[in-house]
């Protein structure tokens, strides 16, 4: 019998140093979790945003190493687009722990360790999707953060909501994941690997192979997969009811984070190996832009609860997103990568203002809940609207200038009657998210059952002012943060 | 003798995995999806990899499929009464189902797939599969999804604790 | 050396298909989760033949890392239908009418 030898391959610890801080303040957090009779509930959260900020701090000192390279054995990138992706996972996960502190006053559930600790498993799970350089690390990257949003969509385990949103997203997320599977196994039949720069080099040496029908099957069974993350449409079912029935601070957290992770993984697995087919996916991606617009923006016109409405504009964006993918130029998708990070934010933050409005144990989400809210707390009107105007896609905010972009480069390749579609449905979304703001401003607050905010934790104001702000920078000077997002697509290995 | 074998073995799995959806009895439906996982596991014995054949047998059919057993028992499950079921079995979206299945299946039969030549080296289709080449591949080239799966394992047993706690 | 693979291949097709026809069709929670894992074992079966092919120890990597998430699935599902189950006595899917499905 030999003996077996193993030899680590050269690896680049520092590439994937923020996930080792996640992972670590993870373990801590939950340490700290057991001795909760001990210490102050609130030292969990504090040491779980402490954590993440030091995350932040690593993408900051680690990135933008000299050129694109593989460690790991080529399992993990270390690419601008890792990069980029990287700092806004890290954004999220900041925001949502900032949030989270707010919220857990109002609910037991969320103070407690295992809820910073799935948090943080997750944002360890996106980041492994946006720098997976492998489908096999790309795939358990996305049931990382799969798993850890299950369960947390179930946290309120005093709702029934709350486990039934956690049910329906279990079972058809993994629904989609076998779906996706499927889709990475006959992709490794065709090109013999696993490795998506390996699958790039073959379809590039083996032209003959892109009318093999095991390549096509594969990439529609893989995007159909990654559809169901992104919401896309036909596979946005699962949206609207875990959304509304998840706390409110997760809510904000798959919206964009699990989104955002999502579009990276899009982007690695069929951007760069698969552009030989592009005559393929284009006409997918086309009709799914499309579709996904349509049906989130005009469901979203019925709906009155707030949570609900913003799971359909949700999956509007995602139509939006989705153009970068059909103009197909780098330009483009540089504008889909700006608006996936001004979407982050103002998604966020909206989320962060519904998560404000909480009494003990209850949640107000009727958007007749806003009424009179905006001449009785100013500042949070004032911030709630500039979400909301972003969101709408109106001037001098990010949602506008993404939106611009995005459309303008599409109208550049020659896509007029999807991008007169995308105006109309921009027109059509000024409606419901404008209806917030009118009855905001223009409708008195009932007398009974009124809305106060008692004390605001410190947390949660600089959360929505650091949002606001990145929404307003992203809108009247973009252009550090497209040549930012520009960089990374170029750099896209 | 191996086209003979294969016919079992995957007739086994699939009337087990027809069983699984047409069972009343949850239980039966679980039982009937530990011979599908036996099944396979063979299946796999004759593509050379009894790593992931025993594999299949312990971690499958013998923890998976147990853990599921015991929870149905737990929760009473034993009634399923699903009147619904027979009627939807007719319905629209069975058929459209059955054609895409039909269409998938075309693929499936129509194509060989390419031989390729991999790039680990020459080895007999014997040594294939075997646990060596696999620990090499896991330790070396997989280090990153392998430290993955337990961050993985980590949340998921943190998850399932927190919910299905009573407090 | 190309011995029989389509024939699995159609095995791996048809197994698949009847999973994802019984998550359609099934209301029970837990044999849509079985009907789940029928897929996840035709994708193990699709990833051993193309390995073979390959001959290479790459999806043989990926069939024990479905393996594990298969596991970790069914202790996340198992506990979401405990949940559940303790507050409604029972789980099936059509029961569940507070958000629209």
């Amino acid at each position: 019998m030999e003996t077996l030898n193993f030899i680590l391959p050269p690896s680049n610890y520092v590439a994937v140093m923020p996930q080792i801080v996640l992972v670590a303040t993870a373990l801590i957090v939950l340490m700290i979790g057991i001795f909760k009779k001990l210490v102050n509930a609130s030292v969990i959260g504090y040491t779980a945003l402490a954590g993440s900020l030091v995350a932040l701090t690593c993408v900051f000192l680690s990135g933008q190493q000299a050129g694109p390279s593989a460690t790991f054995a080529g399992m993990v990138l270390n690419d601008g687009f890792s990069f980029f992706l990287t700092l806004v996972i890290c954004m999220i996960i900041v925001l949502t722990i900032l949030v989270s502190l707010n919220y857990g006053r109002f609910f037991e559930n969320i103070k407690s360790g295992e809820y910073y600790a799935l948090v943080l498993f997750s944002g360890v799970g996106m980041i492994f999707m946006a720098t997976a350089g492998n489908l096999i690390l790309l795939f358990v990257a996305l049931e990382t953060m799969s798993i850890c949003i299950y369960a947390l969509t179930g946290f309120h385990k005093d709702q029934l909501r709350s486990g039934e949103a956690a049910l329906k997203y279990f079972l058809l997320g993994a629904f989609g994941s076998a779906f996706l599977l499927y889709g990475f196994a006959f992709i490794y039949g065709a090109t013999g690997s696993l490795d998506i720069i390996k699958i790039a080099g073959f379809i590039k040496s083996h032209p003959q192979i892109l009318h093999f029908k095991f390549l096509v099957a594969g990439l529609v069974l893989m995007i159909a997969g990654i559809g169901f993350k992104i919401s896309m449409v036909p596979f946005h079912m699962w949206t609207p009811d875990a959304y509304e029935g998840a706390p409110t601070s997760i809510t904000g957290f798959m919206a964009t984070g699990v989104k955002a992770a999502a579009f990276a993984a899009l982007i690695r697995v069929i951007l760069v190996p698969l552009a030989p087919m592009e005559h393929s996916w284009v006409t997918i991606m086309w009709v799914a832009a499309f579709l996904t617009m349509t049906v989130g923006n005009i469901i979203a016109l019925v709906q009155d609860n707030i949570k609900r409405m913003l799971a359909y504009s949700s999956i509007a964006h995602a139509g939006y997103i989705l153009l970068g993918f059909v103009a197909g130029t780098g330009l483009a998708q540089a504008g889909m990568l700006f608006y996936l990070m001004v979407y982050a934010f103002m998604n966020i933050g909206a989320f962060a203002v519904v998560a404000l409005l909480c009494k003990k144990g209850e949640e107000f989400n009727s958007i007749s809940d806003f009424a009179g809210l905006g001449f009785k707390y100013p500042a949070l009107g004032l911030v709630m609207s500039v979400f909301l105007f972003s969101l709408a896609g109106l001037p001098p905010t990010g949602g506008f200038m993404g939106k611009f972009y995005l459309f303008t480069q599409a109208l550049r390749s020659g896509y007029i009657w999807l991008v007169v579609a995308a105006g109309v449905n921009s027109v059509i979304s000024m409606y419901y998210y404008l209806r917030v703001v009118v009855i905001m401003y223009f409708k008195p607050q009932p007398a009974e059952n009124a809305i106060v905010l008692n004390s605001v934790s410190p947390g949660i104001v600089i959360a929505l002012a650091a949002a606001t702000t990145a929404v307003l920078i992203m809108g009247i000077f973009p252009s550090y943060f497209l040549s930012l997002a520009g960089n990374s697509i170029f750099s896209l290995m | 003798m191996g086209l003979l074998a294969i016919i079992i073995c995957g007739g086994a799995a699939l009337a087990c995995a027809l069983l699984v959806i047409l069972s009343r009895n949850t239980v039966h439906s679980a039982l009937w999806m530990v011979g599908n996982c036996l099944a396979l596991a063979v299946l796999f014995l004759l593509l050379n990899s009894q790593f992931i054949a025993i594999l299949q047998v312990i971690v499958y059919a013998g923890a998976i499929m147990m853990f599921i057993i015991y929870a149905i028992m737990m929760l009473n499950l034993r009634e399923a009464g699903e009147d619904e079921f027979r009627k939807s079995l007719l319905s629209g979206r069975f058929i459209v189902l059955f054609l895409f299945m039909i269409c998938l299946l075309a693929l499936g039969l129509g194509l060989s797939p390419m031989a390729l030549k991999g790039e680990m080296g020459p080895h007999s289709l014997a040594k294939f599969g075997e646990v060596n080449l696999i620990a090499n591949y896991i330790f070396v080239q997989g280090i990153a999804a392998f430290e993955l799966v337990s961050v993985m394992l980590t949340a998921a047993v943190v998850g399932a604790v927190f919910l299905a706690r009573r407090d | 050396m190309n011995d029989y693979q389509s024939v699995y291949l159609a095995l791996s097709v048809i197994l698949f298909s009847i999973g994802a026809l019984g998550v359609i069709l099934r209301k029970d929670a837990i044999v849509v989760f079985l009907c789940i894992e029928i897929m996840l074992g035709a994708v193990n079966l699709a990833f051993v033949v193309f390995s073979r092919a390959n001959q290479s120890a790459e999806g043989l990597f990926m069939v024990m890392c479905i393996m594990a998430v298969a596991g970790a699935e069914a202790a996340i599902g198992l506990a979401i239908f405990v949940l559940l189950y303790r507050k409604t006595g029972t789980i099936n899917i059509d029961k569940f009418n507070l958000l629209k499905w």
